[in-house]
């Protein structure tokens, strides 16, 4: 079987095409018949190629770290383009960071003064740090990434004015495949980066600093958690989700 | 050294007389053309204006039902006849010196001031021709832009996605051995992994949309296909357009911003829930522009927002094309001008294998050299003679429209 067959029988033609093309275009000709045989065996293209694009960009990937989403991606491209109008310097707090994608992307803008990202596993953080190396060209803010459990109120003292989070949301009783989750991602994705539920937005509502025009923005799954429960809950001034 | 001097132009002038007569003859410009490049064509339009312009000139004087339309008119052509009175003198001093360069027995302190003289004469020469050029043609708008060009199989089943390919080939080797740079902006492979399905070609180097535009059209292919076991020849076609580059910022006087209702733009979304359920690879995005139905659809990148960036480029380049197409249209109905304007649909030429050859069906010119043509080496010389035969075409529609309709309204 050629390296497309042997993908085509696990994915629709056109997106085995495209990921063989990938995979030639970015990985050396010795590693092909090996990230081919992965890629058949659903690891994450991510995770085989190394990296994933992210807005302006590239972040790296690692198994036991969670691989950016693409709506994450777009969510976090608007909000951007929300954050770039405020004035005067903004300073950010982000939960949940995993590989740092959405605190180093906001860091890239000309307004944003600092960024403190935490999270609970030791191996994000660790690949925070190698994005943050691979971005510097691109971040303009100071950028901390700090180790922090938000269930435990490890939170850390900050003067941030913006709240950002994409926290695991995906509750115990749905990851599985019954309950919309790929087969790829259950096999080889850190667990504790998705599964969560309202405890996360609940956290978030405790404010960690006491100005009171903090604003907060959260990204949330519709189908697991209520729009409605978090405007009525949270009274921060602005909740942008999506 | 005065004497000298009133000596050349005594000389200079006599020889100016003795040319200034046959220039006059459409027969004769030949010379001139050799030394100034204006097309012949062009210049028996510029008679005929110096024409017109007597006519208006009578007509002003014995003030009969003369209209704010003729003074305007007048006034335009006026400048046109002056820069062609000037070009005439310019090329008779030209000649003139020339001729006389070419004398044995000239004097050596003469000759040397005649070089001078010439030197400085064919400096205004060529500044004066080129703008009487620029206001007997008007320019092909966007000729000073960079291009896309998009490539598309046509007739022929899977030989015309192998020959689409041939030509992106070729397209890319002529950017090489011009040194223009490039970027395949999209490609989407054939299945079979033989051909494309399509692709869009970006050359990133200022003119070359003039300099391309020619290849817009059907491209048509006759050769024993791979594909064929029983060795018969087979014909299929591919379709090539050309559009000129937008830039997609402020800086381009072209940039347009689009309203939010005007643009839809689908990512392609996760099967299922989407979010953090799945890690998908897709990052395809279709744009549709809604007042025109355009769509383009990009897949190329991992990054979503790079090809975003793609299909707006190429959007953008659409849409000035279908802007400049309307416009030339009804420019056309205007004059009431009955020259045809090659089609998109049109088959423009034939790459031949069994007989070598390359015809191009718009000039009736063929070289008998395919692979120099598909290795881009010889490209450029079809597109010479394609560009030649267009330039006379425009001439001469513009000749039959001052020649038919004596309304000047396309200087």
């Amino acid at each position: 079987m050629s390296w497309l067959q042997v993908l085509k029988s696990k994915f629709p033609a056109s997106q085995a095409a495209q990921e063989l093309r990938w995979i030639q275009q970015e990985l050396p000709r010795s590693q092909w018949q090996t990230a081919v045989e992965q890629r058949a065996n659903l690891v994450p293209l991510q995770y085989i190629l190394g990296s994933q694009p992210f807005g302006d960009l590239t972040i790296k990937c690692k198994p036991g770290v969670l691989i950016p989403r693409n709506d994450t991606e777009e969510w976090c491209e608007e909000l951007k383009q929300v954050i770039k109008k405020r004035n005067g310097p903004v300073e950010v707090l982000e939960y949940c960071t995993g590989s740092g994608c959405i605190g180093l992307s906001i860091a890239t803008l000309a307004n944003v003064k600092k960024v403190l990202s935490l999270d609970i596993s030791k191996e994000a953080l660790a690949l925070c740090q190698e994005n943050l190396q691979l971005n510097s060209a691109k971040v303009k803010a100071e950028v901390e990434f700090h180790h922090g459990d938000l269930l435990k109120h490890q939170l850390p003292q900050t003067s941030a004015t913006l709240l950002l989070s994409n926290p695991p949301y995906i509750p115990r009783e749905h990851f599985n495949r019954a309950g919309g989750v790929e087969e790829s991602v259950l096999k080889y994705e850190p667990e504790d980066a998705l599964v969560g539920n309202l405890e996360f937005y609940s956290r978030a509502h405790q404010k960690p600093s006491p100005k009171l025009d903090l604003r907060y923005q959260i990204r949330y799954a519709q189908k697991y958690t209520e729009r409605h429960w978090l405007e009525t809950k949270l009274e921060y001034s602005t909740v942008y989700v999506r | 050294m005065k004497r000298l001097y009133n000596d050349l132009r005594e000389v200079i002038n006599s020889h100016r007389r003795l040319k200034f007569k046959s220039i006059h003859t459409y027969g004769s410009t030949r010379n001139i053309q050799e030394q100034t490049i204006i097309h012949p064509l062009l210049l028996k339009r510029a008679d005929v204006l110096k024409t017109e312009l007597k006519q208006i000139g009578d007509k002003m004087s014995s003030s009969a039902g003369f209209t704010i339309s003729d003074s305007k008119k007048f006034a335009r052509i006026t400048q046109v006849v002056e820069l062609y009175d000037r070009f005439v003198k310019q090329s008779a001093d030209f000649s003139g010196l020339k001729e006389m360069l070419s004398e044995p027995d000239l004097d050596e302190s003469l000759k040397e001031e005649a070089e001078n003289e010439l030197k400085l004469t064919h400096k205004r020469l060529m500044e004066t021709s080129n703008m009487l050029k620029a206001k007997l043609l008007p320019p092909v708008p966007y000729a000073d832009r960079p291009c896309l060009i998009e490539l598309r199989p046509g007739a022929g089943g899977h030989e015309a996605n192998i020959f689409t390919n041939d030509l992106l080939e070729m397209y890319v080797r002529f950017c090489q051995i011009n040194h223009w740079p490039f970027e395949i902006v999209s490609k989407n492979e054939h299945p079979s992994g033989k051909g494309i399905v399509d692709a869009t070609l970006m050359i990133n180097e200022q003119g070359s949309f003039d300099r391309m535009r020619h290849e817009a059209g059907v491209h048509r292919v006759q050769r024993v296909p791979e594909t064929e076991n029983k060795g018969r020849v087979h014909t299929s076609a591919a379709a090539v357009i050309v559009l000129p580059k937008i830039e997609a910022d402020k800086s381009d006087p072209e940039y347009r911003k689009f309203k939010s209702d005007e643009l839809r733009i689908d990512v392609m979304r996760a099967r299922g829930s989407g979010g953090q359920h799945v890690n998908t690879t897709e990052s395809a995005v279709r744009i549709t522009h809604l007042p025109t139905g355009i769509s383009v659809h990009i897949q190329d990148e991992r990054s979503q927002l790079r090809n975003k960036e793609k299909a707006m480029q190429i959007l953008r380049a659409r849409l000035a094309d279908l802007e400049m197409r309307n416009r030339m249209a009804r420019e056309r109905e205007q004059r009431n001008e009955q020259v045809s304007s090659v089609d998109r649909s049109d088959k423009i030429r034939t790459y031949n294998f069994p007989q070598s050859r390359v015809t191009d069906h718009r000039c009736n010119f063929t070289l008998y050299d395919l692979e120099g043509c598909l290795s881009g080496e010889r490209l450029g010389e079809l597109m010479d003679n394609v560009a030649r035969k267009e330039t006379n075409d425009r001439i001469a529609g513009i000749l039959s429209t001052i020649e038919t309709d004596s309304s000047l309204n396309c200087i």
